[in-house]
């Protein structure tokens, strides 16, 4: 079994630690025990490292002294005077439009509405449609049937046990679908100017 | 530990139906229940719709016998943004079920499930059943579908059956569905050693499983032969190889042009554009080459080409293009006319790993660097070919023959420059 390795901010607490006990730096030796390494080039790899963080500094002799960032708390990232750069944490939580509008990426496709048999839920001819290749629909989605003459979009409906195809249009009638029929569900509408 | 006897490792193999074709009828809902043959821009058929098929046309056959020979075909020209469309989504969604997913080629992958079944409480067979009917819900075309304990068998499996089909092929069954399963048949065994097993007698694959390790070592059948040999018996060699270790060996352009042509700056100039297109696959993936070869075809189909070693591994098209005009005239003759050129890159290396030399030519090279990588952003930003360099000039702006069928009515104007095209595909109109 091969134990978590430390983190550098968890060596940095032993090093203080040991640095308090013996009012001194640690050997390479020392180090190797500390830290539980094997190998004297694996201690003197996590020495480069202690510099390279501020935590302790070589004097002439090549000997470890304490640096000025063993002692101070740790920040998290670096903050520099005036504004702060856009963090990339924070920038992780937004999304792009498209991935918004996409429900499925890998099973979204586009149709272009020609008509008005939708026009009473808000969806005019001449508006995008993204919609996802699913059998997964239920009454009262937008859903996208194919047919003899092509695509068409319109409410699923129930009545009793029989399903049915209901524009939001009183001028069309009710169209009852066969088996296989409905390929997906509408996920969004946009228009583009 | 994995204890199901029948599968020792469960491999699975997907494989779109007459996979081009499919796309153009599910892109295009008229074309559904209709002959498809793709490959107009090239006049060789690339695909053909299980319609067509039925109609008599096969792969091979010209085009100009296609049109002749089966009424009603539709002959379209490759759309390949829209196949890698389907071809990446078809990787993505295999990969919901597994990070174990092989992007084999445009129309084929393969998932590693082992384990899976424990993890998921479903039978392979089951989970197999389960990618194939969520990749053709999602993509609207159908798979020719394998499940087997090596890739190998996974492969003979997903070719059984076909159009839309699903094969198991466990350890017990390998004797009787590989009686049936020619040798030419086989991954890998289609070419020479194809040809040379037929001469030895061995002319299924259950005769080749049959031969012992020795006979193979008499006959050299070493290492790619004697791995298949071991896939077919059901142990599996050859592993699933994610995007991860599957670093490209080489990259390979092409381009065929109609009608074939006799003019060498022209023809140059197809090399060039094949050079340029190389090199940008190439730096996409982060590495350079320091070999290559290019070829010239002729109209008769035969192949004139010629190797070259560079003295710095590069990933930018200007030593490749003096190299080849150096040696440009060992392979164009001016009396023939050339239909198609092609250039392939080798001996790859990872950018970190190139080993610098001596004289000063790879520090040359890397000040070109910038500059190519300029031209990547600003192609990436304005679409292919808004900038290139001037020896592809004279392939670009040849007269390219028009092959497509009219875009549907309404269509919109993808993006706002009109160059690019959105990357989820557009199905047309709804009522």
């Amino acid at each position: 079994m091969q134990q978590k390795r430390e983190s550098i901010q968890e060596r940095r607490g032993k090093l203080l630690s040991f640095y308090r006990d013996h009012k001194r730096m640690p050997s390479i030796s020392e180090l190797m025990a500390l830290f539980g390494l094997s190998s004297r080039s694996s201690a003197f790899h996590v020495s480069k490292r202690f510099i390279e963080e501020g935590y302790v500094e070589k004097d002439v002799a090549g000997k470890l002294i304490p640096g000025a960032g063993l002692f101070s708390i740790p920040l998290v990232g670096h903050i520099r005077a005036g504004f702060a750069a856009p963090a990339e944490e924070e920038l992780a939580d937004t999304v792009k439009i498209g991935d918004y509008l996409l429900g499925d990426v890998n099973a979204s496709y586009l149709l272009q509405v020609e008509g008005d048999s939708m026009e009473d839920a808000g969806i005019q001819s001449g508006d995008m449609v993204v919609f996802e290749r699913t059998s997964n629909t239920k009454p009262g989605d937008i859903v996208v049937a194919l047919t003899e003459d092509g695509y068409t979009l319109k409410y699923l409906r129930k009545r009793g046990e029989m399903f049915f195809l209901e524009a939001a249009n009183d001028r069309y009638p009710d169209i009852h679908p066969k088996e296989g029929q409905i390929i997906g569900r509408v996920t969004s509408t946009f228009r583009k100017y | 530990m994995n204890t199901n006897s029948s599968y020792p490792r469960a491999i699975v193999h997907f494989d779109g139906d007459s996979f081009f074709a499919s796309v153009e009828q599910a892109k295009n809902w008229k074309l559904r229940g209709k002959p498809v043959v793709t490959g107009g821009e090239r006049g060789a058929v690339t695909s053909l719709s299980v319609e067509a098929k039925k109609l008599g046309a096969h792969r091979g056959m010209p085009m100009q016998e296609i049109r002749r020979t089966c009424p009603g075909v539709i002959v379209l020209a490759g759309d390949y943004t829209a196949y890698s469309i389907y071809a990446r989504r078809m990787y993505a969604i295999a990969k919901t079920f597994t990070p174990l997913v092989e992007e084999y080629s445009i129309d084929e992958c393969f998932a590693d499930i082992t384990g899976l079944d424990t993890e998921r409480g479903m039978s392979y067979e089951e989970i197999a059943r389960s990618i194939k009917s969520t990749l053709q819900e999602k993509l609207g075309i159908t798979f020719g579908v394998g499940l087997a304990p090596s890739k190998t068998l996974a492969k003979v499996a997903s070719k059984r059956e076909k159009p839309n089909g699903f094969t198991v092929l466990p350890i017990e069954r390998i004797e009787e569905v590989l009686r049936d399963t020619e040798i030419y048949d086989v991954w890998g065994l289609g070419g020479m050693s194809g040809n040379k097993l037929r001469g030895l007698g061995v002319f299924s694959a259950f005769d080749y499983i049959q031969k012992s390790d020795a006979w193979l070592k008499e006959h050299s059948f070493v290492k790619p032969q004697r791995d298949t040999w071991l896939e077919l018996q059901g142990y599996p060699v050859l592993e699933v190889l994610t995007e991860h270790h599957a670093k490209p060996h080489s990259v390979m352009m092409t381009r065929a042009f109609t009608p074939p042509s006799t003019d060498r700056e022209f023809i140059f100039s197809q090399l060039s554009k094949n050079v340029e297109g190389a090199c940008a696959k190439l730096r996409r993936s982060g590495m350079k080459a320091q070999a290559l070869s290019f070829y010239l075809k002729t109209q008769e189909f035969t192949y004139h080409g010629v190797q070259i070693e560079l003295d710095v591994a590069v990933d930018a098209p200007p030593r490749i293009l003096s190299a080849i005009k150096k040696r440009f005239d060992e392979v164009y003759k001016t009396e023939i006319p050339y239909r198609a050129s092609g250039v392939t890159l080798r001996s790859l290396s990872t950018i970190g790993s190139v080993t610098p030399d001596l004289f000063g030519v790879y520090e040359e090279e890397k000040m070109k660097d910038e500059t190519f990588r300029a031209l990547d952003q600003v192609n990436k930003k304005y679409g292919r070919n808004t900038l290139y360099i001037g020896s592809s000039m004279h392939a670009l702006s040849a007269p390219v023959a028009k092959y497509r069928t009219k875009v549907a009515p309404g269509f919109l104007p993808a993006a706002a420059d009109g160059k690019k095209s959105l990357d989820i595909p557009y199905l047309g109109v709804v009522h």
